[in-house]
């Protein structure tokens, strides 16, 4: 977030525009211009005349509106934080009102975390993942080669920056087996690194607020805001972190870092929802995955033995291959967790014993033919069944097809 | 009648050069911040802390939607921190507000402006642009402080060792 930057919101149309002369035209005619000077005016100034007080084309005018205040009112309000409003418009062919509003004055979500017994917020553009390490694990978990701390991500090691010791280097600090560590997985200008914080607070909306220069200077702070109870936080840039801890690092070392940056993003091929069906371990493609609902086994009903769910007067036809449901219709209270996915054009759902985690697979080719495998993903170093959402039977319907869903809906509810 | 005119022009004299003073205290010693500089006087502040500040720096507070940043006196003059809730004053700088962590603010003293003497010769150099002077008073001497050079922006510029 450097200074200077700002924050632009662009809105356009493609009506008539708004056409110079007719401007300038009424400018002269409420004596907001001498002709003189609307002669030498190029069309892109009369179009800013729109913004002059007492402005207006109404023809009539009324208790709100043609008064010539609204255009004003924006850019006087505008200006008065920083901001500037511009106006491109071409006749017949639309126009643009672009309004560029200073970052400082911005309100972006951030994650509230704890260290030093205070509160930080760390924007969460940058953040890709929590993990918590609890203090019996921490020992085990976090792996160090010589003060470098690491941690072991899915296979991959990810360089550590404890807060707490960045930002008071001379402090004394409770060792990480002594304590709860929150590892904040961040991803700053291509720098993967874990930021571990002390502890977790709610995300929030936040306002960004300019620090004076003297604490601009310290480089690791963006802002400083006012949370929810009234507490301060200082913002934290994670990509000046990144750089600021760093710094101790031989050149080899950034270098082997910057290759790890490009292999994880190389690797990062599809996301999968891994779950657990009757025992056995499925993968759900994320990017299909609309939500996860955990309902009682109740609302599942039946049409001919096929389960199905009701949707607020639309049907879902629930895939139930683990036999979870039978074993939960004895007991109509116990919650059942079903998974719905989008299949083309359709929902599905997919009834699972539990949601295990995310993760990205890698495919498998084929020995000897190299051809891609269909229907299984290396998860977690395990391989793993990708649910063939296409397989679940569709509704008995007269053409079954993902149009007629709504109508069949109605029929049957 | 001569007397009486002689009387009242030295009254109109004396008003004129009146100055009204706020009085602060850290521990045993007397500032005076000139009344026309402050906005507002906060009492029992509790500053957030900023790791990595500059050493003048007290933190920062949260006044009326903004955020000040907190020059202590305390740490700028060298004086061992104190744990008890401490007063601010809320000071304008062409800079912007800033505000000034002291022990705890006092009265306001009405001065004549004549009473004002300039630092003297002998004060070092990195505490001279710091204090304006100081008044006599009867038992002490109440010192001036700078608001100008007070301001973070102009400390952070020009570090004082």
């Amino acid at each position: 977030m450097p200074q200077g930057s700002h924050v632009i919101i662009e809105v356009s149309d493609d009506g008539a525009g708004i056409s110079p002369e007719k401007i300038s035209n009424k400018a002269l005619e409420r004596g907001i211009v001498t002709r003189e000077r609307a002669a030498l005016m190029s069309e892109r100034e009369m179009l800013q005349m729109i913004f002059l007080p007492g402005f207006s084309t109404a023809a009539a005018i009324t208790n709100v509106s043609g008064r010539g205040v609204g255009m004003d009112v924006v850019r006087t309000n505008v200006e008065k934080i920083g901001g500037k409003v511009e106006l491109d418009s071409r006749v017949g062919k639309g126009t643009t009102l672009r309004l560029r509003i200073p970052l400082t004055l911005a309100i972006i979500p951030a994650l509230i975390v704890r260290s030093l017994r205070q509160s930080f917020a760390l924007p969460q553009g940058a953040l890709s993942e929590l993990v918590h390490v609890s203090a019996e694990n921490a020992s085990a978990a976090i792996e160090w080669i010589d003060n470098a701390p690491l941690y072991r991500l899915r296979g991959k090691l990810l360089p550590l920056v404890f807060l707490d010791h960045l930002l008071m280097p001379a402090g004394v600090h409770t060792p990480v087996h002594e304590r709860d560590n929150f590892i904040a997985v961040l991803d700053a200008d291509g720098r993967k690194y874990g930021l571990v914080v002390d502890g977790l607070a709610d995300p929030e909306e936040i306002v960004v607020k300019p620090l004076s220069s003297a604490l601009k200077g310290i480089g690791l702070y963006s802002g400083a805001t006012v949370l929810g109870n009234g507490e301060l936080a200082l913002i934290l840039d994670p990509g000046a972190i990144a750089v600021r801890a760093s710094v101790g690092m031989t050149a080899e070392e950034d270098g082997r870092l910057a290759a790890e940056g490009e292999a994880l993003s190389d690797d990062t091929g599809a996301e999968f929802l891994l779950v657990e069906v009757a025992g056995r371990n499925a993968a759900v493609p994320l990017s299909d995955v609309l939500r996860i609902e955990q309902l009682p086994a109740s609302r599942i009903e039946y049409i001919d033995y096929r389960p199905v769910l009701n949707f607020d007067g639309q049907l879902l036809p629930v895939e139930d291959s683990g036999g979870i449901l039978n074993a939960a219709e004895q007991n109509p209270e116990a919650p059942v967790i079903v998974v719905v996915c989008r299949d083309g054009g359709r929902q599905v759902g997919i009834a699972v014993s539990h949601v295990l985690d995310v993760a990205s697979g890698s495919d498998f080719v084929e020995a000897g033919t190299a051809q891609r495998t269909d229907g299984v993903t290396l998860l977690k170093n395990r391989v793993t069944g990708i649910v063939n959402l296409g397989g679940v039977s569709a509704l008995p319907a007269p053409e079954s097809g993902a149009t007629q869903w709504n109508e069949l809906a109605e029929t049957v509810g | 009648m001569s007397l009486q005119k002689e009387s009242l022009r030295s009254e109109e004299r004396s008003a004129s050069a009146l100055v009204e003073i706020c009085s602060v205290r850290l521990g045993e010693r007397l500032f005076g911040m000139p009344i026309s500089h402050i906005l507002e006087i906060v009492g029992s502040a509790r500053p957030q802390p900023v790791p990595l500040a500059p050493g003048f720096v007290g933190g920062l507070v949260h006044y009326r939607g903004d955020v000040l940043t907190v020059v202590s006196l305390r740490q700028l003059l060298g004086m061992s921190p104190v744990e008890a809730a401490q007063d601010i004053l809320v000071l304008e700088s062409p800079g912007g507000c800033y505000a000034l962590l002291v022990d705890s603010v006092g009265e306001v003293l009405t001065v004549p402006a004549v009473d004002l003497e300039p630092n003297p010769s002998t004060l070092k150099d990195s505490r001279r642009g710091l204090f304006a002077g100081a008044y006599k008073l009867k038992n002490t001497l109440l010192v001036m402080l700078n608001p100008e050079k007070l301001d973070p922006i102009h400390l952070g510029a020009a570090p004082v060792a």
